[in-house]
């Protein structure tokens, strides 16, 4: 593969290779926080944010990651950034942090970060794993963005409600944001969790049309599957 | 035992995936006529616009998948789809509720899984629990005419007046003003004999059949009685045909019988039902005759139907007595067709000079 085919794979790698569209990791937070798009955004962007920082934590380190030990190495670094922008959004977007209850915490298990640093160990140039960090993370932001707004249309009939959450605050004077409750709900079990599941398969379903449809698709190899075989009594 | 021999010439049996279909419609026919009689037109609207909706949302879906639209629209699968969901939802439900759930049904349920044959689960009872888990105030409130109630002697359901009224429920926009719409609507919300009974359960009163509330008098339990007794027959005609095994009806009425009589404790301060009630007060019959015995999304192999059976009936009793969910036929059936496959694969039966399939971890024997 020539040096000029690689960039334009790793150009579309947010789309190709996007990490809940395609890898299907992290799922667990993506269906969970996505219920309102303020949520998804404010949690998208805080794993982009420990993404970008643990993966350039986890490059300077690599000389001193042991193949053995390698995967203690990036919990204990992604549990720091996490730790690090935990304690930020408690200081800076109060509200916010509130809502998300205990998804910040657990970024630090998130799946897709902890690929992406594994990913990172042979790579020679910060720019190249800065850039590839970016990439994934955004495609986190974006799915997450997407899925959180078509749920929060579906289920709540209100796009970007309570935007004020993304604004910095601290605990002291936080807006008491107080939830409409007369509103018109129209597809409740969409902000439910199989509705997550419905809108994620959806928008998976979607993509994969898109793919064919521009002749992008690469389709796994249906005869690869091993027919299922009988119990013969007399061989 | 003897085998019968036949020679040719032979006929052919007819019974195809449409004509079956429509047989299992046409049992239908006793059940929804008697509701029709006791609860006004609400069913024959709600089976219409779901009937309607049906047809043209599986066109569409149909041109979309690229498949042969008459052969595939001519197995009237979509038609005991809808036919079954208008049944299931509550008379004088609002018509773009019929037409979410329908759409639900057969978007989702159906074609997404890959049409007729491939759906997991009853497509029916998918958009029924959409509609249940998203509207729960309008899928609980079940209507009939207000006339009913404040002049009960005089007044028939299928009289001009409950047509009128049926039709107000359905389509609010006919209506001159919302005055009009506000006051049907306020004399109408009901309760069926199983909320009736919960809520006395709740009050440590007695089981609804025992009082004498004046809901009950008139069209509500007669008329609850007489629905089942119709579902019932229509059941059975279907037997008859062998359109449906027994095992799957009798499992399923069999575990409900047994557990409602085992529970069942009078004067107690937690009554959960009388037999009689969860078997003809509710929507069991149309449950075990029609709904679970989905030939696709049910078990396939005898025992397997049997305990397919037997699960849907445990859950229908302990989501209805202690669950939240006031009938809970959708739910049982969709939780009985999540564990059909699993039935599938461990009750096959033995293939003549097979073993049988080997269970989980074990080994699989040789010579």
């Amino acid at each position: 593969m020539s040096e000029l085919d690689q960039r334009v794979m790793q150009a579309t790698d947010l789309w190709r290779n996007n990490p809940v569209l395609v890898q299907m990791l992290g799922l667990s937070p993506v269906l969970a926080v996505s219920t309102t798009a303020v949520n998804g955004l404010g949690l998208g962007i805080a794993t982009l944010v420990t993404l970008v920082f643990s993966s350039i934590t986890a490059f300077l380190h690599r000389q001193f990651i042991s193949d053995t030990w390698r995967f203690v190495w990036y919990l204990l670094i992604l549990a720091t950034h996490t730790t690090l922008v935990d304690t930020f959004m408690q200081w800076q977007f109060f509200p916010l942090y509130r809502e998300l209850g205990i998804y910040v915490p657990l970024i630090c298990c998130n799946i897709a970060i902890i690929v992406q640093l594994e990913k990172h160990r042979t790579e020679q140039r910060l720019s190249t794993c800065l850039a590839e960090a970016i990439r994934m993370g955004a495609g986190f932001v974006l799915v997450l963005l997407v899925l959180a707004g078509l749920r929060e249309l579906l289920a709540g009939g209100t796009l970007l409600h309570d935007w004020q959450l993304l604004m910095p605050s601290n605990a002291i004077d936080a807006p008491n944001l107080v939830t409409d409750s007369q509103t018109m709900k129209p597809f409740r079990i969409i902000g439910l969790q199989p509705g997550a599941l419905f809108v994620l398969g959806l928008m998976i379903a979607a993509k994969n049309w898109l793919d064919d449809r521009l002749g992008r698709g690469e389709r796994p190899d249906e005869t690869a599957i091993e027919p299922a075989q009988r119990a013969r009594l007399t061989e | 035992m003897t085998i019968a021999l036949t020679s040719s010439p032979m006929q052919h049996g007819q019974l195809e995936t449409n004509r079956l279909m429509l047989l299992v419609i046409a049992a239908c026919l006793p059940g929804v006529g008697i509701g029709t009689w006791f609860f006004g037109y609400g069913i024959i609207i709600n089976i219409t616009l779901a009937v309607l909706a049906a047809m043209v949302l599986e066109a569409m879906l149909l041109t979309l998948r690229k498949r042969d639209l008459k052969f595939y629209l001519s197995d009237n699968s979509a038609l005991v789809t809808a036919v079954l969901f208008g049944i299931a939802m509550p008379p004088g439900s609002p018509w773009w509720l019929v037409l979410a759930g329908i759409a639900f049904a057969i978007v989702i349920g159906k074609h997404a899984y890959g049409g007729l044959g491939q759906n997991a689960f009853n497509p029916a009872m998918c958009g029924y629990l959409f509609l249940l888990l998203s509207f729960p105030l309008q899928m609980t409130s079940w209507h009939i005419p207000s006339d009913a109630i404040v002049d009960a002697a005089n007044f028939s359901p299928l009289g001009w007046q409950g047509l009128r009224q049926s039709m107000l429920l359905s389509f609010p926009f006919l209506a001159a003003d919302a005055a009009t719409v506000q006051a049907t609507i306020d004399g109408l919300a009901m309760a069926t004999p199983l909320i009736e009974s919960k809520m006395a359960a709740q009050n440590a009163l007695l089981t609804a059949r025992d009082t004498d509330l004046p809901l009950f008098a008139r069209s509500s339990d007669t008329g609850w009685e007489m629905v089942n007794t119709g579902y019932l027959l229509g059941g059975l005609l279907l037997l008859y045909k062998r359109i449906i095994s027994w095992h799957i009806p009798v499992s399923i009425i069999g575990t409900v019988t047994l557990l409602s009589l085992l529970m069942y404790a009078p004067g107690s301060t937690s009554i959960v039902g009388t037999t009689y009630l969860h078997l003809f007060g509710s929507a069991t019959m149309i449950g075990a005759f029609f709904i679970a015995t989905d030939p696709v999304s049910a078990a396939t192999s005898n025992l397997g139907r049997i305990v397919y059976g037997i699960i849907i009936g445990v859950s229908i009793y302990t989501i209805r007595v202690w669950g939240s969910y006031v009938d809970s036929i959708a739910i049982a059936v969709l939780f009985g067709n999540f564990c059909a496959p699993l039935l599938d694969h461990y009750l096959r039966p033995r293939v003549y000079g097979h073993q049988r399939a080997p269970l989980l971890g074990e080994k699989r024997r040789t010579g």
